[in-house]
């Protein structure tokens, strides 16, 4: 698949989208190969395993190419592919029928309260610990406070409320500062 | 210590340069649903094709068959104008017909010398042989292989020595038709020696069985078949013609294909020229249940309004029709008289529709139509209650717009079939009966929101089995015209 990696950044967004427009292949491949790597770490914070968001990928793609002619060329390239991806993250979420109510006391019990997040924290506990919440807490989390969704939106993708989506939200967040403690985070480990 | 507020901006800020691997799989899928994409492209158009010429076949029966039916009405109309010339104006007893029908004949003899005239330019020399009493009759003799006589109203008993016929056939003024027929046990009079030598108009003959027998056009129309088979035969090479040049094109762009995945030229311009691939956006997941409410109608009104003249009924004697006799045949039998208006016939109705494919699906449901018709004395209503089975395949399947064709059949029992006179007094008339109709449409439809959407689908019906069909009183138009243009709109609603 890296065979072309350097071939392929010869060309711009805009020969990319018109390769894309004609029906290239090539300029497809490159597209892919440009944009994936990102776009399946955008997948994975919305599925449950790497399977699961290598088929997100795959329709987000296909959807990509077919959409083409719609991409006026005003903002980046990448922008446009990632509420894509996200959408189609969205789209595979409601097919699942995953539910809002799931229990996590569970999870909850094992970690101490009322402390704070330490600087030092990476991508991947982030991501560990994001995957652990219910996956309407995960949904909601990560429109919200990674891919920059107001409630609003967000209310009307999973077709719930806006209190709904704000109060998920807040249970999410206070979940993940306790998780991300630095005194908690030894122990959440152990956990995942 | 991170203000935990600000749990956000850390997260944010986190996930900026996350990345991961695909596994190969993923492209290879992806450029699987790209190429199976664009090959689909040449099956569409000739679904699209195949759809067009059985509508435009649909339609081109449909209109013959219409004007058919108009110039039978006529037909119908002007035997019984005949038969009552033939009984009140020909006296059994005179061998002379009256003057206003010795006008007619007159002017029939005039169309009469176009086609003798023409026969003598078609054999001269065989008419300069022949004397001159026998070369009209020779002339016509020698025309044989190119003209064929009609004999109108074969079954009809001699009504005296001078048995005039006429049989018009044109639905107009126009006497494009003709066949006549003289017998005489009297020999030929210097008169019509005279008339046949210098105008070329009316053979004779010297005994009761010799027969001066001349054809229209029909003759021309006897040869068409042929030239027709060549047409189609014709048809066929281009038709395999154009499906060769198609795979070809399929080919080609298949070469092309395999040309950009080995290339690693950055946009070679000969890819540049690839024709651009068709939306391969998926559309949203379809339900497998949607419910239809439909309108629809048969023709214009103007349209079912010019039946009037052609069809009608005899309102002072309705025969009850024989069930087993021919309707056509029927009809000769009958006087016409009265004349009927038909109102624009429509349907409504509530279907259902069951996805069994990806694109094609299964309709039933319930429909309410009714007819109208009236006559110089009543109205009449007719409501039947239908169930249609139809199949109906996408064509053209595309996130907004789908086309489709549909087929199939309607079974209708009648409700009710409610006569009102022209003192408004209504009244149950006959059993209403029952009808089949055989449809076949194009349709399109567009979606207008989440749930639903708009259709709208022209197309044939053909009325196949109608109770009425053995009756006299044509107050079902769809009896009387068996191929209709219809057009059903509607809304759909996507019930999952």
């Amino acid at each position: 698949m890296n065979s072309n990696s350097k071939e392929e950044f010869f060309m711009t967004d805009d020969e990319l989208v018109q390769g894309c427009l004609q029906g290239n292949l090539f300029a497809q491949k490159c597209l892919f190969e440009k944009n994936h790597r990102k776009m399946l770490g955008v997948c994975f914070r919305y599925s449950p395993n790497k399977e699961e968001a290598q088929d997100v990928l795959q329709d987000a793609f296909v959807k990509v190419f077919g959409k083409m002619n719609t991409y006026k060329g005003s903002g980046a390239l990448e922008g446009w592919i990632r509420r894509i991806v996200v959408n189609t993250a969205i789209e595979n979420f409601r097919s699942k029928k995953n539910r809002f109510d799931e229990d996590i006391d569970a999870v909850e019990n094992e970690i101490k309260s009322g402390s704070s997040v330490d600087e030092k924290v990476n991508a991947d506990d982030i991501l560990n610990f994001i995957k652990l919440l219910p996956k309407g807490y995960q949904m909601v989390f990560n429109l919200h406070a990674i891919d920059g969704f107001s409630h609003k939106e967000i209310a009307k993708q999973l077709k719930i409320s806006e209190n709904t989506s704000f109060s998920q939200y807040s249970r999410a967040k206070a979940l993940l500062r306790k998780w991300l403690d630095s005194e908690n985070r030894n122990v959440m480990r152990k956990v995942i | 210590m991170k203000d935990k507020d600000n749990i956000e901006d850390l997260l944010q800020g986190a996930f900026d340069d996350f990345e991961m691997e695909a596994d190969s799989r993923v492209w290879d899928n992806v450029e699987k649903e790209l190429t199976k994409k664009s090959k689909k492209i040449i099956p569409i158009w000739w679904k699209i094709g195949l759809a067009a010429s059985i509508a435009g076949g649909m339609a081109y029966m449909g209109a013959q068959q219409f004007f058919d039916s108009n110039s039978m009405g006529s037909e119908f109309a002007q035997t019984e104008i005949l038969k009552e010339v033939n009984s009140n104006d020909v006296n059994p007893d005179d061998n002379s017909v009256d003057a206003s029908e010795e006008e007619r004949i007159i002017e029939l003899e005039l169309d009469q010398n176009i086609e003798v005239a023409t026969i003598q330019n078609i054999a001269p020399t065989e008419m300069a042989a022949k004397d001159e009493s026998s070369s009209a009759i020779n002339s016509v003799e020698a025309s044989e292989g190119f003209f064929y006589a009609e004999e109108a109203s074969k079954d009809e008993e001699p009504i005296n020595d001078n048995k005039i016929e006429t049989h018009q056939s044109n639905d107009t003024n126009e006497k494009s038709s003709l066949a006549f027929t003289v017998n005489s046990n009297d020999e030929p009079t210097e008169e019509h020696k005279n008339s046949i030598a210098k105008e070329s108009e009316l053979a004779s003959s010297n005994s009761a069985e010799d027969k001066v027998e001349s054809e229209d056009n029909s003759v021309a129309e006897n040869d068409t078949p042929e030239s027709l088979n060549d047409d189609v035969e014709n048809s066929d090479d281009s038709f395999l013609a154009t499906n060769n040049s198609t795979e070809d094109k399929a080919e080609s762009k298949d070469d092309n294909v395999s040309e950009n995945e080995s290339s690693l030229v950055v946009l070679n311009p000969d890819l540049n020229s690839t024709v651009p691939d068709e939306p391969l956006i998926k559309k949203e997941e379809e339900g497998k249940w949607l419910l239809a409410a439909s309108y629809g109608t048969m023709p214009p009104n103007e349209f079912a309004s010019t039946s009037k003249s052609a069809y009608s009924t005899s309102e002072s004697s309705p025969q009850r029709g024989d069930p087993s006799t021919d309707y056509y045949s029927n009809n000769l039998k009958s006087a016409m008289v009265g004349s009927i208006d038909y109102d624009m016939p429509f349907i409504t109705g509530v279907t259902f529709n069951y996805r069994v494919g990806k694109r094609s699906s299964i309709e039933s449901g319930l429909q309410l139509i009714r007819v109208s018709a009236q006559t110089s004395g009543s109205q009449h209503e007719i409501t039947y209650f239908g169930i249609p089975v139809n199949y109906s395949y996408k064509i053209i399947d595309r996130k907004k717009f789908d086309l489709y064709t549909s087929g199939g059949i309607t079974f209708e029992i009648g409700l009710k079939h409610k006569r009102i006179d022209n003192e408004g007094n209504s009244s149950p008339y006959r059993y209403p009966g029952f009808h089949t109709t055989l449809n076949l449409g194009v349709g399109s439809e567009y979606k207008i929101g989440n749930r639903i959407s708009l259709f709208v689908q022209p197309g044939m019906s053909v009325s196949v089995l109608n109770s009425l069909f053995s009756y006299y009183h044509y107050t079902d138009v769809r009896a009387v015209k068996r191929f209709w243009p219809s057009l059903y709109t509607g809304l759909r609603f996507n019930l999952n």
